[in-house]
């Protein structure tokens, strides 16, 4: 009888066994990530809206004005026009990636990778700053993902490459403008779960 | 029995171990470095077109007048004596006195927007204005620059005696420039 016992309690401890090396298999397919600096250095023309690259620029407006003195005044408006042909927005394109992401079959990553996008700056979130004074606000934050992917379509290499949208319009300063990027990777929603460890 | 339950529990700590590696928050930290050059643009418009508006003009020369054919009624009693058929009323003398000079005020007829600048100065140079233009002025002629636009002004004033205006049209050039410091 004792002998008969004794055999479940051996059958449990090899299915036991079996279990934790499944689940250590699992826990060891680590999806690895990394981060490069985003650096990108905006050209007088994308800041201005015109071609060339001198630093001092008269931009001409050649449609005729028109317009009818009242009181010895006439208001063109020229703001209006100005706004038509200066968004005052630049777009920053990173060089190299910015975040990368390794990954294996046994971590089930086939869907598509998206960040979550957090900036922070001397003058509070969504902004890059080359003071107190002066910043950028951050308006849109595009990403262009590489994938390399098996045979079976499983993700083993994510690479994103970062577009951001500026608005230049509360910026006063030349120079750097510097802030700290939090990037948080998910499959397919941000409400999914952090993939990096 | 027994063998059932411990499987049910192994299985359960196995899948919770699963889940909890997989539902870690964590993320990735990067440092954005953007350069911005020295940047100062001039918006002005290059060719405008201005009319007076209805009485506007004719208000200038007699401020009576609220249209540029007007009558202008000299209340006054006049009296005259008759000699060979005829008699000087002097009227000349009752003629209210004409305006002779008009301001004019193109406002927010140029824009500036910079980078790296504390301050722009502008000035406007005439370039070959006719010469019933004079004492062009230009507004603000200082201020402190940045991408939102600051608008400005440009005035002038019109002698309305000269012949300039004999052919209803006239001509004022001028040169607009902003320097940034």
């Amino acid at each position: 009888m004792i002998s008969l016992r004794k055999k479940p309690s051996l059958m449990c401890s090899a299915f036991f066994v079996g279990m934790i090396f499944i689940a250590s298999q699992q826990a060891s397919a680590k999806i690895r990530c990394k981060a490069n600096d985003f650096s990108d250095t905006v050209t007088r023309s994308e800041v201005s809206g015109i071609a060339g690259g001198a630093s001092d620029n008269s931009f001409a407006l050649n449609s005729v004005e028109r317009g009818v003195i009242v009181a010895s005044k006439v208001d063109l408006d020229i703001q209006f026009d100005v706004d038509s042909v200066a968004s005052g927005t630049v777009i920053a394109e990173s060089v190299d990636w910015v975040w990368e992401m390794k990954a294996t079959k046994k971590d089930d990553l086939r869907g598509a990778i998206v960040g979550d996008y957090q900036f922070n700056s001397v003058n509070g979130p969504m902004k890059i700053c080359s003071s107190s004074n002066s910043c950028m606000d951050v308006v849109n934050v595009d990403t262009n993902v590489s994938y390399k992917r098996n045979g079976q379509g499983y993700i083993t290499r994510a690479r994103g490459y970062v577009v951001l949208t500026l608005d230049l319009s509360s910026a006063s300063e030349s120079g750097d403008y510097q802030a700290n990027l939090t990037v948080t990777l998910h499959e397919n929603n941000t409400s999914n779960p952090s993939l990096c460890p | 029995m027994n063998f059932l339950k411990k499987s049910v529990l192994v299985a359960g700590l196995a899948a919770g171990f699963i889940t909890a590696t997989s539902s870690q928050a964590a993320s990735l930290d990067v440092d954005v470095d953007v350069t911005i050059p020295d940047v100062l643009i001039l918006y002005a418009y290059t060719d405008i077109d201005l009319d007076f508006a209805a009485g506007e003009f004719a208000a200038l020369l007699d401020s009576n007048c609220t249209s540029e054919d007007c009558s202008s009624a000299i209340t006054a009693a006049q009296s005259g004596s008759i000699a060979s058929g005829a008699v000087d009323l002097g009227i000349s003398a009752d003629v209210p006195a004409a305006g002779t000079t008009a301001s004019i005020n193109i406002q927010n007829s140029w824009a500036v927007r910079a980078l790296g600048y504390g301050t722009f100065n502008a000035s406007v140079a005439d370039n070959g204005s006719e010469s019933a233009v004079s004492n062009l002025d230009i507004s603000p002629a200082s201020g402190t620059p940045s991408m939102a636009a600051t608008t400005g002004d440009v005035s002038f004033d019109v002698d309305l005696t000269s012949s300039d205006l004999d052919d209803g049209l006239l001509e004022a050039n001028y040169t607009i420039t902003v320097t940034g410091s």
